[in-house]
């Protein structure tokens, strides 16, 4: 079990590199680069600008990470330092500039002209293997107290300690590292919070430009929480910062509010929020709403199972039918209609807002019933194959009632499937839901995908990528344990009956 | 700015009015349709971007509620003699504040300085309004200069700001209004990581102006207090405002709307939980139930400054788009197209209301209706619209087909006549016949197979033209294919050579400040920014054959008129004069064909009428400053009364 466990572990972080490596060729070069720009209305306004149009598009290409561009003035700083030679090198087609230009195609470098200016400019695409090595040795980071080089502080001491934070809990702190908290407490789940691991996966745009990726989906949302501080000089405000967040920021960058606040250079903080990260939110909706439909499809699939053909169980089919053949579109804003005139439920969830219950019914009660037909059908008609299998008629003939049979033997069967299915089904809830987010706007997962992929967010689709095979590859591998603990006569190491 | 670039969000900022003088301190909401990606001012172009950023930050001046340039941090402005340069003495005591409240900094003379710096070394994308008027900033972008002193923008002293322009601009104080010219201050730029330091640029390690409250500091209005992703956007006003007699509204909240279930903005209005909600033509049923219940309140926004109008392909190339058979119909078109009468047919027998009616309904279809490429209230001349003075001139022109009086206003339509239309083919036919064409005339038009409204307009086209014209001398083809390739042959033409029609109505354009000369530059032959709408090239890459029918058409005359009164830079109300003559040229030669222009659109709201910023450039009409939410609807009286206050306001401004 152990020798499985070990290898499926590895043939699992193949499969994930390998699908990312899928997404990197597919993002950098099979998507047509000028869809970037469909309704971009700088191509009309720089249409009488040749050389402004063709910089703007390759200075968008820059940023979205499709390539690396050099303009007359970098290629020629790079080559002279005197400011003579740099002036003669900054004429069009001047002999530096030439000389220039044939160092960076040594390079690799592609160099064109500006049609008006005949300024030289040089772009490279990054070769796609690079890319994902590249991608991969930054995504991991250890902090240690050597992390931060920074000359303009020479006197940075170098150590960790246990100190406490602002609220005067012990944390594990350092100075030297890139962030101040190593370890602390907090009165969120899981309590203890690390930071001395880091995932880099790069940073948004166009989309929450320049934050980084995982900060985008995992950062808490909506207005500051402010409360009573006493700052490490002594001066006591009413402030919204999260101190476990706090970053090194260098001499030359600290301000005078840094300096009336902080005696080190640990500056560069998070604020405490309202509302939940966008992972939260859909984790939230998601749970109640599995646990909704299991709770609702499990028990009514079962009792359907057991009259079958009588009325309880026509009624069940005629509901189960109906709410397969209506498009779950219709039913989201039918229900959401409902709830609003009815129930007098928000049809927004930003209407209230994440602190009040009344947001999350509608959104909930949509997502379970949503669900709830495919699990019905699913369980009953499980349960009544495994009714006519010789186990059960041996059961039967034993004597034993209905009940016991559909109870004691049926339902343990049925469990493993069901079993096997839930970590994914759990883990899958954090993606979120594209269709009642969006008709709700409510701040969850479900809109990061298609929006990254229609505003060509190159690094949140290959950081989304690489969160939701992960997940979805190790969930299934829980299951499979999963059903290991319920029932020990599955063994995933032998393959039953053969050697 | 072309069609796409209509922003849902404009019809919040519907321009509401005064009445009374009871003031209200309701807060505002309503929908926003796409994130704030960037709130770093100086950088980003974007509509989306702006309608947020310009509440947070003030420039040296905005536009009040009657659209004049009123002090901002300026309070005073001076000029020399030819408006190169401009010289803006601060308002002392205004101060930034973080995002929490705190008061960081004075705003100093400095600090727009470092702006302009700052958006030099990342390259905004909102340069192209002002590289080519500071003197010496083009150079500094590209790296002719290093040293950024140079640059036509000094501090005299802390509080006295002075631009030296490339040369006159008599409209260079409408340019302030636009965020590339707001302030930055210099310590707080550079807290904001290595790459933000002046003169070292690196993006990727400059966290300015990241989609997070605290990444700006705030010396405008409001400050925003939350940006969650496709969810909210909430501001509150900021109590340190240097204005805040002006500022009414105490909280902004702006909830995610994605455009589907256009109803649910109207049942949220009902509800009480919007101010204002635009009405949607497309769902008759709806519709019709909404003009029973608000009967009293429904009424259509103004138009605004983009101009969406047809084109004609000068100079075609592209043949990939065509249901042409022959060569001689190729030609025959090309010569048929260079001919001044036979495009007056197609003017005067192209019905634009029935065709404007397949995007909005029969009712609304007048509304929009656009009869010149500059709105004829765009300026005013002499105390005048400008589009009297350009109505002078068409008939100075033309007093035959445009009689005295020829009424160019917005929302009424002066050209569909099949008869004057069937007048002009009759002598187009003449003419051409002796030049060897044969007839019909087969024009292509591109529509793109996604875009339904798209395809019934450009049937609604072919049909009435044809009806005008006869089909025995007109053919018009509708050639539907797929987007990308709509988009290459139309927008995305790079080059005059792309332009894959005979007439398209892909077109449009917004103003980059208040001057004609920001419309009518467009077609200038030697840099138009929309030459490729009609086919050509700027004259640095025009093919023999373009030159040629520029001068078939007459573009060098217009050229000539926009240049003469480009030239008038000390009499701006010459000047206006001089560009009036242009915009009858395009008129009378019917060298492209105006439409509708964009706004126009129902609404309900509880916004006070006309107490919002007017503005038609730059980007300070988007505050929530200035403008009062009411208790009660508004109604179509109050609104119409306001409405004629407001005009007459205006007019008696502008003739002082």
């Amino acid at each position: 079990m152990k020798k499985y466990i070990l290898m499926r572990t590895i043939r699992s972080i193949f499969s994930v590199f390998a699908v990312v490596t899928i997404a990197f060729i597919m993002v950098y070069t099979l998507v047509p680069r000028d869809r970037a720009f469909k309704n971009d209305p700088m191509i009309t306004k720089l249409g009488g600008n040749p050389d402004g149009l063709l910089n703007y598009k390759l200075s968008v290409w820059e940023k979205l990470g499709y390539l690396d561009l050099q303009e007359q003035k970098n290629m020629c700083s790079a080559g002279y330092t005197d400011a003579t030679e740099y002036n003669r090198c900054m004429v069009p087609n001047s002999y530096e500039i030439k000389t220039q230009a044939e160092k960076f195609i040594l390079d690799g470098y592609i160099v064109g002209y500006y049609p008006k200016s005949g300024l030289a400019y040089a772009t490279k695409d990054v070769p796609i293997f690079t890319r994902t090595i590249k991608w991969y040795s930054h995504l991991i980071t250890i902090d240690t107290p050597w992390a931060i080089t920074d000359s303009t502080n020479s006197a940075l001491e170098r150590k960790i300690y246990l100190g406490t934070d602002l609220s005067g809990i012990p944390a594990i702190k350092c100075s030297g590292c890139k962030n101040q908290y190593l370890f602390y407490l907090d009165g969120s789940f899981p309590f203890i919070h690390s930071n001395l691991i880091s995932f880099n996966m790069g940073l948004s745009y166009p989309d929450f430009n320049g934050i980084p990726v995982l900060n985008v989906i995992s950062d808490e949302q909506g207005t500051y929480v402010s409360r009573e501080v006493t700052f490490a000089t002594g001066s006591t405000q009413n402030s919204p910062i999260n101190e476990h967040k706090c970053a090194y920021k260098p001499t030359s960058s600290l301000d005078r509010l840094d300096k009336m606040k902080f005696v080190d250079n640990y500056a560069d903080c998070g604020y405490y929020k309202k509302d939940p990260s966008m992972i939260s939110l859909s984790f939230i909706i998601g749970i109640a709403a599995l646990f909704l439909s299991y709770a609702i499809g499990l028990p009514l699939g079962i009792v359907m199972a057991s009259n079958k053909g009588k009325m309880l169980d026509k009624v069940g089919l005629a509901f189960v039918t109906f709410m397969i053949s209506i498009p779950s579109l219709a039913f989201i804003y039918f229900l959401r209609y409902a709830n609003a005139m009815v129930l007098k439920l928000p049809d927004k969830f930003p209407t209230f807002g994440s602190s009040n219950v009344l947001s999350y019914i509608s959104p909930i009660l949509i997502l379970g019933i949503l669900s709830i037909s495919g699990l019905i059908i699913w369980v009953r008609r499980y349960m009544i194959d495994q009714s006519s299998s010789d186990y059960v008629k041996f059961a039967r003939a034993k004597g034993l009632s209905q009940r016991e049979i559909f109870l004691k033997h049926i339902l343990r069967n049925a469990i493993i499937p069901i079993a096997q299915g839930l970590p994914a089904a759990i883990i899958a809830t954090i993606g979120g839901a594209v269709m009642t987010e969006t008709i709700f706007s409510s701040p969850g997962m479900g809109k990061m995908l298609p929006d990254a992929v229609n505003n060509f967010n190159n690094p949140m689709i290959i950081a989304l990528t690489f969160i939701f095979t992960v997940l979805s590859i190790f969930s299934v591998f829980a299951g499979d344990i999963l059903i290991t603990f319920i029932d020990p006569r599955i063994s995933l190491a032998n393959k039953g009956g053969r050697k | 700015m072309k069609k796409i670039l209509v922003a849902l969000f404009t019809l919040a900022l519907v321009l509401s009015g005064c009445s009374g003088s009871k003031v209200f301190k309701n807060g505002y909401s309503y929908v926003f349709a796409t994130d704030l990606r960037n709130m770093d001012y100086t950088m980003t172009y974007r509509q989306s971007d702006h309608i947020h950023n310009a509440n947070f930050v003030d420039g040296l001046q905005e536009n009040d509620p009657l659209g004049s340039y009123v002090a901002d941090l300026a309070s005073k402005v001076t000029h020399n003699a030819d408006f190169s340069v401009w010289t803006y003495t601060l308002r002392k005591g205004v101060n930034w504040v973080t995002s929490t409240g705190e008061v960081y900094a004075e705003v100093k003379a400095q600090d727009f300085i470092t702006a302009l710096q700052h958006a030099a070394d990342f390259n905004s994308n909102m340069l192209y309004i002002v590289a080519g008027s500071i003197k010496n900033l083009d150079k500094y972008v590209n790296g002719e200069i290093t040293d950024f002193t140079q640059v036509g923008i000094k501090a005299t002293d802390d509080y006295t700001l002075e631009y030296t322009l490339n040369g006159p601009e008599s409209y260079w104080n409408s340019k302030t209004a636009y965020s590339i010219l707001y302030p930055i201050n210099k310590e707080f730029l550079e807290t904001k990581g290595a790459g933000c330091k002046l003169g070292s640029p690196v993006p990727s390690t400059c966290t300015f102006g990241k989609p997070q409250p605290d990444s700006i500091l705030y010396n405008g209005p409001y400050i925003l207090t939350n940006f969650t992703s496709k969810s909210v956007i909430e501001y509150t006003a900021n109590a340190n405002y240097w204005d805040k007699k002006n500022v009414f509204i105490p909280t902004v909240k702006l909830v995610y709307y994605d455009g589907t279930d256009p109803d649910s903005l109207l049942r949220a209005f009902t509800a009480g939980t919007y101010s204002a909600a635009r009405i949607y033509t497309t769902n008759q049923a709806s519709y019709e139930a909404a003009k029973v219940t608000y009967k009293d309140n429904i009424y259509t926004s103004l138009t605004g400054g983009s101009t969406f109008n047809m084109t004609f392909n000068i100079a075609r190339t592209a043949y990939v788009l065509t249901k042409k058979t022959t060569d001689k119909q190729k030609t025959d078109t090309a010569k048929a197209i260079l001919n001044k009468n036979f495009r007056l047919a197609i003017m005067f027998g192209f019905d634009r209301v029935t065709y404007l009616a397949q995007a909005v309904g029969s009712d609304l279809a007048k509304v929009g209706l656009r009869n010149a490429l500059t709105p004829p209230t765009f300026v005013n001349v002499n105390g005048k619209n400008y589009g009297e003075s350009v109505s002078a001139e068409l008939t100075k022109l033309d007093a035959k087909t445009f009689p005295a009086g020829f009424n160019l206003t917005d929302g009424q339509d002066p050209y569909y006549n099949p008869t004057i239309a069937a007048a002009f083919m009759a002598k187009a036919v003449t003419e051409l016949t002796a030049q060897g064409v044969s007839f019909p005339i087969v024009l292509d038009i591109p529509e793109d197979s996604t875009n339904t409204v798209g395809i019934n307009q450009g049937q609604s086209l072919k049909s009435s033209i044809e009806k005008s014209l006869g089909t025995n001398n007109v053919v018009v083809a509708v050639n539907i294919t797929d987007e990308d390739t709509y988009l290459n042959a139309t927008y995305y033409a790079g080059s005059g050579e792309d332009s894959d029609f005979d007439i398209s109505t892909a077109s449009g354009w917004g103003p980059d400040y208040v001057d004609p000369k920001s419309y009518l530059d467009i077609y200038d032959p030697v840099n138009g920014d929309m030459l490729s709408s009609t086919g050509l090239n700027p004259v640095s890459n025009a093919t023999p054959t373009m030159i040629a029918n520029e001068k078939a058409v007459g573009l060098d005359a217009y050229q000539a008129l926009i240049d003469a009164a480009d030239k008038e830079t000390t009499d701006v109300n010459a000047r206006y004069a001089l560009y009036a003559k242009a915009d009858a040229w395009l008129i009378a030669n019917a060298y492209t064909i105006p439409i509708n222009a964009d706004g126009g659109t129902p609404t309900v709201s509880k916004v006070v009428p006309f107490t919002a910023p007017y503005s038609w450039a730059g980007i300070a009409s988007y505050k929530f400053k200035y403008m009062q939410v009411s208790d009660k609807i508004v109604t179509v009286a109050d609104r119409d009364a306001a409405f004629a206050a407001w005009t007459k306001k205006r007019a008696a401004l502008t003739t002082k």
